[in-house]
């Protein structure tokens, strides 16, 4: 749960000089270089960049999802002054799915077939807050459901994943990742599945989290017309690099990397 | 809210009259053995003067040369094999999901030793590896299922590491994984689930190698010993009176077609169910 007061200048995340190396095809392949960045309580930070530019990559590494054996790792994730990136994994499960959460692109897979929708939105609490009775569990992740903007969330809450649609299945990961009240939320393309309309509802949904929560968000996508729309601050990557970073005005509107230019020359205009 | 349930369970298997029919013919084999649990026409061990009788009113399915009924003899003989192949599944699927589950969702250096050694028990036929652990540790209805259960073991660690390797890069593992969940509530609750359709089929078709096995053992004179009859060792001991007294034979034997057939049907009715999953 949330701390108390957390001084707004303080970032609640720092990521100094993060490096991730792949060793698992003969030759070391570097995915992540020297990247830093700083994320502020209640902020929403965008990373975008082409497809294999490392943004999934810090992104699991923030959510400490990386396969350890296979990777070189190396800089510091500093959250509540720990280290992510090198601490135990007992440590590290302290935090996921209760400080740090996150959300995934495919919102069709990311659900468990065989297990009702009001067991897998509690699946957090019943890990971190083992004081909870069953019923106190239940009314969080209704609520949950419910803020995440699924009507009816009471009929939700004993369905099953093949009953709801991608849209819903979204709002269902949401209640999931949000339901313990995270300060930090982690969304890797996750409108990048859904159809525009149900895009813009997330979008709104997201911002609504942020704004009422004080929800930390980073947003992932190439998506740079939702990136814009969503939020505060954009960093730039390519190919493991961070190229350009800024508030979301400057960036868009003032790019000073080339490639950022050619990022936002490749934005339909119709849409800005 | 119960029959809602099963309803939906049937529905979800795709044959569902392949598994019926199967169900039918498990339910009559358990119904012989339930009744032989409470009931016998004579003692099974018992002899009698009528030796080598053929069917007929007092004996059904006749005496075998010692005087023994030889439907008596039947219903205890399969109360045997079935426990015996029951607790053959129990040991080997047990051990061998749970290992299989663990060494594969872990990986690394344990899942490859795990790995070769059983590509190393692999190498033995079942049977064989059988008779060599009831040679070490001596012959009775326990240790042949123990034995078989061990020698069952590495096909299971197979289907189960496949299954699990399969499924913990999905999506939603990934997801339990992200809540903090602790690894063995991943692999019991989060992947094992998901995977229990083809692990299930497997076992109903192992359930049907340990009762073929059992059978086997006992036909060698390993197993159960004489006087208590398995069915195996029935139509060992018969087979010199099999043109007096056929049913001496017909009977154990058509009780483990019965078994092996009703199981067989059971787990396809299953296994069209991955098929169409797929």
């Amino acid at each position: 749960m949330r701390r108390a007061s957390t001084a707004a200048d303080e970032p609640i995340l720092r990521i100094r000089n993060l490096h991730l190396e792949f060793h698992d095809h003969g030759r070391p392949e570097v995915v992540v270089e020297d990247l830093s960045l700083t994320l502020h309580h209640g902020e929403i930070l965008g990373i975008v960049g082409e497809s294999g530019s490392g943004k999934s990559m810090t992104a699991l590494a923030i959510a400490g999802l990386l396969n350890r054996h296979a990777l070189d790792c190396g800089g510091e994730i500093l959250f509540d002054g720990i280290d992510l990136l090198h601490c135990g994994r007992a440590t590290l499960r302290r935090y996921q799915g209760d400080e740090i959460s996150m959300i995934f692109q495919e919102p069709m897979t990311s659900l468990d077939p065989l297990q009702r929708i009001g067991m897998q939105v509690e699946e957090a609490l019943r890990i971190h807050h083992k004081v909870l009775s069953a019923a106190e569990r239940k009314e969080a992740a209704i609520r949950a459901l419910g803020a995440a903007g699924l009507a009816e969330p009471e009929q939700v809450y004993a369905m099953y994943p093949h009953e709801l649609s991608g849209g819903m299945r979204q709002r269902v990961m949401i209640a999931a990742a949000t339901v313990s009240r995270p300060q930090i939320l982690i969304a890797d393309e996750p409108t990048t599945a859904l159809d525009v309309t149900t895009q813009a509802q997330i979008i709104a949904l997201l911002r609504r989290i942020n704004d009422e929560d004080g929800t930390a968000i980073v947003f992932i996508s190439h998506d740079l017309s939702l990136v814009r729309q969503l939020c505060h601050r954009v960093i730039v990557m390519r190919r493991g690099v961070v190229v350009e970073t800024g508030s979301s005005d400057e960036v868009f509107l003032n790019p000073r990397h080339a490639y950022t230019q050619s990022l936002v020359d490749a934005i339909p205009k119709v849409v800005l | 809210m119960a029959t809602i349930r099963t309803r939906s369970l049937l529905a979800r298997i795709p044959n569902p009259r392949l598994f019926c029919v199967g169900a039918l013919i498990m339910l009559a084999v358990i119904a012989l053995i339930v009744v032989g649990m409470v009931w016998m026409p004579y003692e099974p061990t018992a002899m009698s003067p009528d030796r080598l009788q053929g069917v007929s009113a007092a004996h059904l399915l006749g005496t075998d040369k010692m005087g023994r009924d030889i439907l008596s003899r039947v219903m205890y003989g399969s109360r045997i094999t079935f426990l015996v192949a029951l607790g053959t599944m129990a040991i080997g699927a047990g051990l061998g999901i749970l290992i299989g589950s663990v060494t594969g969702y872990y990986g690394g250096l344990v899942d490859e030793v795990v790995m070769r050694v059983t590509d190393g028990l692999f190498a033995f036929p079942t049977v064989l590896l059988a008779l060599v652990i009831v040679s070490l540790f001596g012959s009775s209805t326990l240790n042949v299922m123990w034995a078989l259960g061990i020698a069952f073991v590495p096909s299971f660690i197979r289907v189960a590491r496949s299954e699990v390797i399969r499924c913990k890069h999905l999506d939603y593992v990934k997801n339990a994984r992200l809540m903090g969940v602790r690894d063995a509530r991943v692999i019991f609750v989060h992947i094992l689930p998901n995977v229990s359709g083809v692990v299930m089929s497997n076992v109903m078709i192992g359930f049907n190698n340990a009762v073929l096995s059992e059978a086997g053992l006992s036909y060698l004179g390993i197993g159960s010993q004489p006087p208590f009859a398995s069915l195996g060792q029935m139509i060992s001991e018969a087979q010199e009176i099999f043109f007096t007294v056929p049913s001496a034979v017909l009977g154990p034997g058509l009780v483990i077609v019965l078994m092996v057939l009703g199981f067989s049907l059971m787990g396809e009715g299953l296994r069209a169910a991955e098929r169409r999953m797929a």
